[in-house]
């Protein structure tokens, strides 16, 4: 009887394993495969040893993103959550919205919240994929690779299979084919407690963007008009409203002549000036420059050829979103 | 062998060689006190363990290397193979050979090392980023579930050390107790610990418990630590007398040791008038937060009134009735703290956890001067002097009184050293 017994303690063990492996393994050759983007702000996390920690651009997600009954409620620290995934742009995916009822069908995946929801603006979310291990001496490597916080930043896509109950596998990774700088070139002489009456110049900075080239193939980009091909958008940390009060970029027709094309290893570059009207907010009923209105709140550039460039590039234009690092109207975060 | 038996043996042959014994008697004197060589090899077991733990070890480091030109399927073949072969070379000699059981539970020990690589070499080898502190606890419970099954004392501790993991990971890193831990020692561990008459099982559980208790009461309410704890220690002391009359009699000194450290250092943390304010300002509120001093507390008397009932008390010695009396002294007065009396009573509380305290040094004292137990006269002063010294800090400005103060300490500890050493010397039959 005892031998039966530690016969069973020890088959159990094996199960154990055998569930852990079976179960990932089940899922990377069912599941579907999407890539996700990790944002380009990762590198001032600490590496540790073997694995490179990977942060999802949804990692974060903002109240206007939350559905269900979380939407209405306070959401506690390590609540189950699903985070619904729609088509960016190729295979790439991005997060559609999050709620604490299990979608019926579609693609979406399973998380936990890290906070308690009070305790921070928006949800952070863990969705088990985050750790991403290598072989010891080669994560050096890929935070080279991903850049450095005041220099050109490439983002990582990382390929992952979802199963059907929203588990998610990490199969593999690859590099963004753009990689994005974001300098400032005009630093407001103020902070939060400046009387903005008093100051005299622009409230906002003035930024220098880069695009870069960091495939092995040629790439083509547009910015029509008055630098169309980016928006400005607020990170989820923020839970005021913005909308931009700058209209000129709706419905402008892109020509072949607007297309930028960039060779390999060759850079874009941009001077973006956010006290000009083109980067106006309204907020709270005011419209101005975030430097007056939004001065605690924090943004993102974002390049994105507009539609009409799609038509206009074909297939060799670049899809999808390149969000900058992070800023404020006096200083740059991430 | 201890050094008494030791030296009772080598006494035997001394008395049989001239003469002063016969062969028979030499024989009945041998049988009366065994040497205990026939008993379990603890030493030969605990080597192999701890060696089976450090090559368990060296394999997680090999494996953790990740090596990329290693294919998945063939780490995992690597994980499973490992487990097995160390498990089943176990299972197989265990059937075998019986002597071997140094051996086999060092395999078996290495078998479930290797399981809990295996959890963190099957998470690096699938990226998986979940809760860690889970791992932990399956990890443990494979070790509890074998530490039955075989039964195996070595398993048991590594279980005791992974539930201590899982429940610190779960408090310090999540802030969210599970409330399980100390339960799982109370029904897992201990209750193994007493069959298989393992002191050291005991102690390590013992102090597991008390620990895991304190980090859960600390969890829903801060405050409440100290009085979880210290109902903890009680209930321990109680348990010692109880134990000493039961088949596991080896057991009290260790339920003793654990639950008087903890005492002596709550009760002295106790006399500090912060300490007792603050205990009389804590109100439990609901039911989870007064389980955690009820609870002990409820067990601390239970058994001490199976003691008075039994008959247990009136047999022990004076100094024994009178830390008893010390100690039930200190229940009541924490009770009547926790129940809410008047804050401004908190002077009264505080000068009659000092007189406890100081009760303890000096039964402390007198008793090891009557028994000739230097360690105890020693703990005594140690522990008096502390007292002094805390309450020097608290009460005196004046130099002149200070420097009476150290006078009047330096005085009273030569005078107890210089009549321990008289008691010495006459108890020795050479001086006397």
């Amino acid at each position: 009887m005892r031998r039966k017994f530690i016969l069973f303690c020890i088959a159990a063990q094996l199960l154990v394993l055998g569930v852990m492996a079976g179960e990932r393994e089940y899922i990377l050759n069912t599941g579907e495969r999407i890539y996700l983007r990790t944002a380009p702000i990762d590198p001032r996390d600490p590496f540790r040893g073997d694995f490179v920690r990977l942060r999802y651009e949804f990692a974060q997600v903002s109240d206007e993103q939350v559905r269900g009954a979380l939407a209405d409620s306070a959401g506690q620290k390590g609540d189950r959550v699903y985070a619904v995934l729609a088509k960016s742009a190729g295979d790439l995916y991005r997060l559609d919205y999050i709620s604490d009822e299990k979608p019926e069908a579609g693609l979406f995946l399973r998380g936990r919240l890290r906070h308690d929801r009070r305790a921070t603006r928006g949800l952070a979310v863990k969705y088990g994929i985050e750790q991403l291990f290598v072989e010891q001496g080669t994560g050096k490597a890929i935070e080279r690779r991903r850049g450095t916080r005041d220099g050109l930043q490439v983002p990582m896509e990382v390929e992952i299979a979802v199963g059907s109950s929203g588990t998610a596998v990490i199969r593999g990774f690859r590099w963004s084919q753009l990689g994005s700088s974001l300098e400032m070139l005009r630093i407001p002489r103020r902070n939060r407690n400046t009387n903005l009456e008093e100051v005299t110049g622009p409230l906002s900075p003035k930024l220098l963007i880069g695009l870069q080239n960091v495939s092995d193939k040629v790439l083509l980009l547009a910015d029509p008009g008055d630098h169309c091909g980016f928006q400005m958008r607020k990170t989820a940390r923020v839970s005021r409203q913005y909308r931009p009060a700058y209209n000129g970029c709706r419905g402008l027709p892109v020509s072949a002549g607007d297309l930028i094309a960039l060779a390999p290893g060759e850079a874009y570059t941009v001077e973006l000036d956010l006290s000009e009207p083109r980067w106006q907010v309204e907020v709270d009923g005011n419209t101005g420059e975030i430097g007056r209105y939004a001065s605690d709140d924090s943004f993102r550039m974002v390049y994105e050829a507009p539609e009409a460039a799609l038509d206009a590039g074909g297939d060799d234009i670049w899809k999808g979103e390149l969000p900058t690092r992070a800023f404020t109207a006096f200083q740059l975060l991430d | 062998m201890s050094k008494r038996n030791r030296w009772l043996q080598d006494q035997i042959s001394a008395w049989l060689d001239e003469g002063l014994i016969d062969a028979p008697q030499a024989a009945s004197l041998r049988l009366r006190y065994p040497t205990g060589d026939q008993q379990t090899p603890w030493g030969r077991i605990i080597v192999s363990s701890v060696g089976a733990v450090v090559f368990g070890l060296g394999i997680i480091l090999f494996f953790a290397y990740n090596w990329a030109e290693l294919p998945k399927f063939a780490k995992l073949a690597l994980v499973f193979t490992a487990v097995i072969a160390a498990h089943g070379t176990g299972f197989y000699l265990s059937s075998s050979d019986t002597a071997k059981r140094g051996l086999v539970e060092s395999l078996h020990v290495m078998g479930t090392m290797l399981f809990g690589a295996g959890i963190w070499l099957i998470a690096q080898i699938y990226h998986i980023d979940e809760h860690y502190p889970n791992a932990f606890l399956v990890w443990g419970l494979a070790a509890l579930a074998l530490a039955w099954a075989m039964p195996s004392v070595a398993q048991a501790l590594m279980a005791v050390l992974l539930i201590v993991l899982w429940e610190c990971f779960e408090v310090f890193d999540f802030s969210s107790p599970t409330y399980l831990g100390p339960w799982i020692v109370l029904f897992g561990i201990i209750p193994l610990a007493w069959l298989q008459r393992s002191r050291a099982l005991l102690f390590f559980a013992l102090v597991a418990f008390i620990a895991l208790y304190a980090l859960g009461a600390g969890r829903v309410e801060g405050d409440m630590v100290l009085a979880a704890m210290f109902y903890c220690a009680c209930l321990y002391l109680a348990a010692s007398r109880l134990c000493a009359r039961s088949a596991f009699p080896e057991s009290a000194p260790v339920f003793a040791t654990v639950g008087f450290s903890v005492y002596l250092v709550l009760l002295y943390i106790l006399t500090f008038h912060e300490v007792t304010r603050a205990l009389l300002d804590l109100s439990p509120e609901g039911a989870l937060q007064w389980s955690y001093v009820i609870l002990p507390l409820v067990g601390a008397l239970s058994v001490w009134l199976i003691l008075l009932a039994t008959g247990a008390w009136q047999q022990a010695d004076a100094m024994r009735r009178w830390n008893a009396g010390l100690i039930s002294f200190s229940m009541l007065l924490m009770c009547f703290e926790l129940v809410g009396v008047s804050r401004e009573q908190t002077g009264f509380f505080t000068l009659m956890f000092n007189l406890g305290f100081l009760g303890h040094c000096l039964v402390m004292i007198v008793a090891g001067t009557q028994r000739l137990s230097w360690k105890q006269v020693t703990l005594g002063c140690v522990l008096f002097s502390a007292l002094m010294f805390a309450r020097f800090l608290d009460l005196f400005d004046s130099l002149l009184m200070r420097s009476l103060f150290f006078l009047a300490l330096g005085a009273g500890l030569f005078l107890i050293g210089n009549f321990y050493s008289r008691r010495k010397k006459l108890q020795d039959p050479q001086h006397a």
